[in-house]
């Protein structure tokens, strides 16, 4: 798997965005991203592939959840990505540009 | 006419929500409030199964990949304890492979949706899930409730009473059961008509329901005969139950033949531990014999005796 990096740094709104239904929660989850990105990063950092693979999970399933569709598919392409491999396959290594980019696209996601 | 109603559900549905993210209890609690449903969320299925052992929710959502037990498994659990299996399950998963809905659906599942979830979808897969399982109950009441009279009958005490029985049983608690025989009906029926008749059955219907407690299981067996289990309460203490209930009976004032009054005969038989040898047809039997023992007595009584491991015959009451 490589690395496809589009520089694109445009912000990223929530499709969600004028749900009055879901307007406080969509800030909340744009605020508490920095903080998950964060434990993310020191996952990445510390080579745990098993808690990189978890919290690429979470925001799998929170992404589409808030409204930023993207974010979802970009993390549901890593997750499948890893899971189609066979265990003895599984490396941070293969995924570590994606997980970067990932990373990149959460920082362009705004309330 | 009071309706005796099997395990009363209040009105607001409630949901239990079993995934580990906080994200989804956040997710789903905004996007139910809508439904007018009741939202409980716990991360873990050790949670859930905990919180299900008291509270009975109207639907599940459960996530498949959480940490600790798998969503599997919960199901799996869920789905083996009679006293949950009923209640349905929608899987809430971001697995969407065929092979894990097949799983998920054999093992009893009533829905699966892929996360993320579409707002409109999830909405309406729980209303239809809501909708079917109020179906099934109102199906699975109607099945056990008399007709007539609204109390619960006989293909429910049946299943019933072994419940009790083993829950008595298993805790040492004592338990007691009393037939209900109202007194000379078949001359009611011969000299006021079915209708008068039918009316005596609804009256003392009511009355054993008005009078009973809220643990006791007021049952009609058939023709006149009808029957109390009492969890939980001694002979001795069934004894002044009954007592209660006849003596009120003899008081009822009938419209259609104010003249004639309705009396009934009571047969009683308890155990302080629960005989736990003794067959739901020993008790029965046992019940019946001093039943018969308050119709030789004059009518209008009670006769109550004693039961404790193998069933034994104590003169009392």
């Amino acid at each position: 798997m490589s690395r496809n990096p589009d520089g694109n740094c445009s912000p990223l709104y929530s499709t969600f965005k004028d749900d009055p239904d879901m307007t406080e929660l969509v800030s909340t989850f744009v605020r508490e991203l920095p903080e998950r990105l964060a434990t993310l990063q020191g996952s990445l950092d510390s080579g745990d592939l098993g808690s990189v693979m978890r919290q690429i999970h979470q925001i799998r399933g929170a992404g589409g959840g808030y409204g930023f569709d993207p974010i979802s598919e970009a993390a549901g392409k890593i997750e499948d990505f890893v899971r189609s491999r066979p265990e003895a396959d599984r490396s941070l290594a293969s995924i570590r540009a994606e997980v970067d980019g990932l990373i990149d696209l959460c920082r362009r996601a705004t309330s | 006419m009071t309706t005796s109603v099997a395990q009363p559900e209040s009105d607001v549905p409630s949901i239990l929500v079993i995934d580990d993210s906080v994200d989804v209890h956040r997710l789903l609690t905004a996007r139910l409030k809508s439904e007018g449903v009741q939202i409980t969320c716990v991360k873990t299925g050790e949670e859930g199964l905990r919180l299900l052992r008291d509270n009975r929710p109207t639907l599940i959502l459960l996530d498949l990949v959480i940490p600790g037990m798998d969503g599997f498994e919960i199901l799996r659990r869920i789905k083996d304890d009679p006293k949950t299996m009923d209640i349905p399950v929608i899987v809430l998963s971001g697995l969407s492979s065929p092979q894990d809905k097949v799983t998920a659906f054999d093992l009893g599942a009533v829905d699966y949706i892929c996360k993320p979830f579409d707002l409109t979808e999830l909405r309406v897969r729980v209303r239809a899930a809501i909708r079917l399982s109020r179906l099934l109950t109102m199906l699975a009441q109607r099945a056990q409730i008399d007709g007539l009279t609204g109390l619960y009958n006989r293909a429910h005490f049946d299943a019933r009473w072994r419940e009790v029985v083993a829950t008595a049983s298993r805790k040492a608690r004592p338990i007691s059961l009393a037939v209900f025989d109202a007194d000379h009906f078949k001359s009611i029926n011969d000299t006021y008509g079915h209708p008068a008749g039918d009316a005596v059955l609804v009256g003392i219907g009511a009355a054993l329901q008005k009078a009973c407690r809220a643990s006791d299981i007021p049952c009609r067996f058939g023709g006149e005969e009808f029957c109390l289990i009492m969890p939980d309460t001694t002979p001795e203490d069934a004894l002044l139950v009954c007592d209660r209930i006849r003596l009120s009976m003899g008081e009822m004032v009938w419209s259609r033949h104010p003249e004639r009054k309705v009396t009934v005969s009571i047969g009683i038989v308890g155990s302080h531990a629960a005989g736990a040898e003794a067959s739901a047809a020993q008790w029965l039997e046992a019940a019946d014999k001093n039943l018969y023992r308050a119709k030789q007595g004059g009518r209008n009584r009670c006769e109550m005796s004693v039961l404790e491991g193998t069933p034994r015959l104590a003169k009392a009451g």
